[in-house]
């Protein structure tokens, strides 16, 4: 049986092996994070609850009323894009095609994702 | 005999020269058998602290620490090429027009796997190059592979390899079976233009490759068989497949170094192929639908043999004293006179950690000295 897919099962294999080898527990020690990635285009979107080591990510049909610490909009087929490096990343959010509100919450996922994996 | 690094046994037994011990190969792991690794064995906090400062601690398919705790002594990486996203079939395609689909089980554990051909007419096929795509592997993608790669190699003095994935898959994977023998058939300048256009990107990528990790070995992954032969009739694979495949070797062999071929199914109709374009090694090489011992015989001196360690059932269902004799077995027969890497014959899905470990153990057991 399947429990996420898509964008939610993304976000889930993002942070799989960190939660296995132990990385996610040392880098999230007593911290609690949430992010919403929110793409009109590829629905559900994906909550991220990130809390003292441990993460569930939930599929979000409707984002109404829904807060997080940061959320990431943009389209899916902008987003991907991002898989082509720093530039492109820097390009699409300077652009608008992707937005990221909560920028220092989200510089937090990426540092616990590495910068080279989230890149 | 002196002890000999990993590094130094499986460039040694790629090239069929004296080795201290058979030097133990990993296609990688998917996530069941991450899972069990972890529930098996894991790694110590000095060791988490240690390959994350290294940049190694990759996760599947990929996870090369995991390989180095299991004590294997090569290892492999595919290059993954551009991702777009089609929002009218909401699928995520890869750069060639295959799609892909990533699942989480109700279990928890995550699964990425290719599903289905997207170009699926003349006209899809026209408008993709249309879009531009297949676009090229871009040097941010490759940099960050080759400096794990080298780590593997000058640090943990293991051999990695990277590759990226071959003529066949690209094309079949994209456009479909169906069509892949409509065009043999019907219109076959269609179907050599596909190819060309693959390997535009292909070619440019496995150059860009060569010439940022200067890497003693290149594995492309391109699966040519079912059980029972070929997915295509030879003459189609020698006509359409073989020119481009000869073209990745030459790539390859142009900067010195080895190309190694990593194909699922039984390929015992091109094993002459692969050995006439040179190819170092062939890889996978499942016991149960290929006479290795023939392959050993007819080919053995010419070409490495890699992998022939069945992971479909006997690391999977096997006992342990089932797999060292199996093991020790195929080592005895396989391993003659060098060029012979053996190790499970895919990634390792649900094998049990135990019949891996004995895997390892049974090989480093026999003698090398002794197998004659």
């Amino acid at each position: 049986m399947t429990k996420l897919e898509d964008v939610p099962a993304l976000v889930y294999t993002m942070l799989y092996s960190h939660k296995r080898d132990g990385r996610l527990r040392k880098a999230t020690e007593n911290k609690k994070l949430s992010i919403l990635f929110d793409f009109p285009d590829f629905p559900p979107a994906a909550l991220l609850k990130i809390n003292n080591g441990d993460y569930e990510v939930m599929a979000v049909d409707n984002v109404e009323g829904i807060s997080a610490d940061a959320v990431i909009r943009g389209n899916f087929e902008n987003a991907v894009e991002l898989t082509r490096g720093m530039g492109v990343a820097i390009k699409l959010l300077l652009t608008g095609r992707v937005k990221i509100k909560g920028l220092k919450s989200a510089y937090q996922l990426l540092k616990i994702l590495g910068e080279k994996e989230a890149m | 005999m002196n002890k000999m690094t990993s590094y130094e046994r499986s460039i040694a037994a790629l090239e069929h020269k004296p080795v201290d011990r058979f030097p133990v190969f990993s296609l990688g792991s998917d996530y069941a058998f991450y899972n069990e690794f972890f529930n098996n064995i894991g790694f110590t906090p000095e060791e988490v602290k240690q390959f994350s400062t290294d940049g190694i601690l990759t996760g599947p398919p990929w996870a090369h620490a995991i390989n180095i705790k299991l004590g294997f002594d090569a290892d492999w990486t595919s290059l993954a090429g551009q991702v777009h996203y089609d929002p009218e079939s909401k699928q995520i395609l890869d750069t060639f027009g295959g799609t892909d689909k990533v699942v989480v089980n109700d279990d928890g554990t995550p699964h990425e796997w290719y599903v289905r051909p997207f170009l699926t007419s003349k006209e899809k096929i026209r408008e993709w190059w249309k879009l531009g795509r297949p676009k090229p592997y871009m040097d941010g993608m490759i940099k960050p592979k080759v400096k794990i790669t080298q780590t593997l190699i000058d640090k943990y003095e293991m051999l990695s390899m990277i590759g990226l994935p071959g003529p066949w898959e690209n094309l079949h994977m994209s456009i479909g079976m169906g069509q892949v023998a409509k065009f043999c058939r019907k219109d076959q300048k269609f179907l050599e233009e596909i190819l060309e256009k693959n390997f535009e990107v292909q070619g440019k990528g496995l150059e860009r490759l060569m010439k940022i990790g200067k890497l003693p070995v290149i594995m492309c992954g391109d699966d040519y068989g079912f059980n029972h032969g070929l997915h295509l009739p030879v003459k189609y694979w020698r006509q359409f497949i073989k020119p481009i495949l000869k073209r990745y070797v030459e790539i390859v062999h142009t900067y010195d170094a080895k190309f190694l071929i990593h194909s699922c199914g039984n390929v015992g109709e091109i094993m002459g192929d692969f050995v006439e374009l040179g190819i170092e090694g062939v890889e996978s090489l499942q016991p149960t639908i290929n006479d290795l011992p023939a392959y050993k015989q007819k080919y053995g001196d010419k070409i490495a043999l890699l992998g022939t360690i069945d992971d479909t059932s006997l690391l999977v269902n096997g006992t342990t004293e089932h797999v060292w004799s199996e093991v020790t077995n195929s080592v005895k027969i396989l391993g003659k006179g060098s060029g012979y890497l053996p190790g499970a014959t895919n990634t390792l899905l649900d094998a049990k950690v135990e019949n891996v470990k004995t895997m390892i153990e049974a090989i480093h057991s026999i003698n090398p000295k002794y197998v004659i």
